[in-house]
């Protein structure tokens, strides 16, 4: 996830094969205003966040740096990301207060998912993400299916959250 | 190219990070050995080649991406950046 509102920008619009130029015209702003935003020197009027949004078929949320994608969405074919700038995130919180975070590129998950090795194990409590239908996942994501994709709880507490961005 | 950087910090002290050259995780020998030997994956020659292609392009679209990040209770922190 990239931290700061400007490297957010920059990877949406690189994304949408977008000039800064092209950008700032569709606003009506000037270029070096763009350009100010991708560096984190200024940020844009807060009345130009949801047109930039729609513009970059995001929402307002990421581009403020909420990480995760609370919904799930289904994205039109002539909408969807590019496959190979997508990631497949996996959050685990355990009941003993452990955290982990995995953001693998979907490219590469496709690749250990299709290998079937996708068996996941977290700490000593051997959380297993084994039982987990990732082909089914990836089918989903393939339909234009983006956000949470699951989420469960285990019987000790452990919570697991996949999304894919 | 920037490298992979493993930061490792235990509270109340200051993490150090391990700086792994791009040249060395992109390379097909090594992640058959990792893969293959010490997380027993069992990856075709063609799946190594797959994956240090891709890790190479992931480079380049997801700077500095957080690959791994894992806290433990205790304030344990282990981060892997790609």
């Amino acid at each position: 996830m990239n931290n700061s509102f400007g490297k957010r920008f920059t990877e949406l619009r690189k994304n949408k094969k977008m000039t800064q130029e092209e950008v700032a015209e569709k606003l009506g702003v000037s270029p070096q205003a763009v350009s100010k935003w991708e560096n984190d020197i200024s940020y844009p009027d807060v009345t130009l966040l949801l047109e930039i949004a729609q513009m970059f078929d995001t929402t307002v949320d990421f581009l403020l740096g909420k990480e995760n994608v609370a919904e799930t969405l289904l994205i039109p074919e002539e909408k969807r990301k590019d496959p190979n700038l997508m990631l497949l995130k996996i959050r685990v919180s355990t009941q003993d207060g452990d955290k982990v975070k995995v953001n693998i590129p979907l490219a590469i998950a496709k690749i250990l998912i299709a290998s079937d090795n996708s068996n996941f194990t977290f700490g000593d409590k051997s959380i297993s993400l084994k039982d987990i239908d990732f082909e089914q996942l990836l089918s989903m994501i393939d339909q234009g299916v983006i956000g949470k994709l699951v989420e469960l709880e285990t019987a000790e507490g452990d919570i697991v959250e996949i999304y894919v961005e | 190219m920037i490298d992979m950087k493993i930061i490792i910090r235990k509270r109340g002290h200051i993490g150090f990070p391990i700086i792994i050259p791009h040249w060395l995780f992109t390379n097909k020998s090594l992640i058959r050995k990792f893969c293959n030997n010490q997380l027993e994956m069992n990856l075709t020659e063609e799946e190594i080649k797959k994956i240090a292609k891709d890790l190479k392009k992931c480079k380049k679209v997801f700077n500095k991406l957080e690959l791994i990040s894992v806290e433990s209770a205790d304030g344990e922190i282990v981060k892997i950046y790609l």
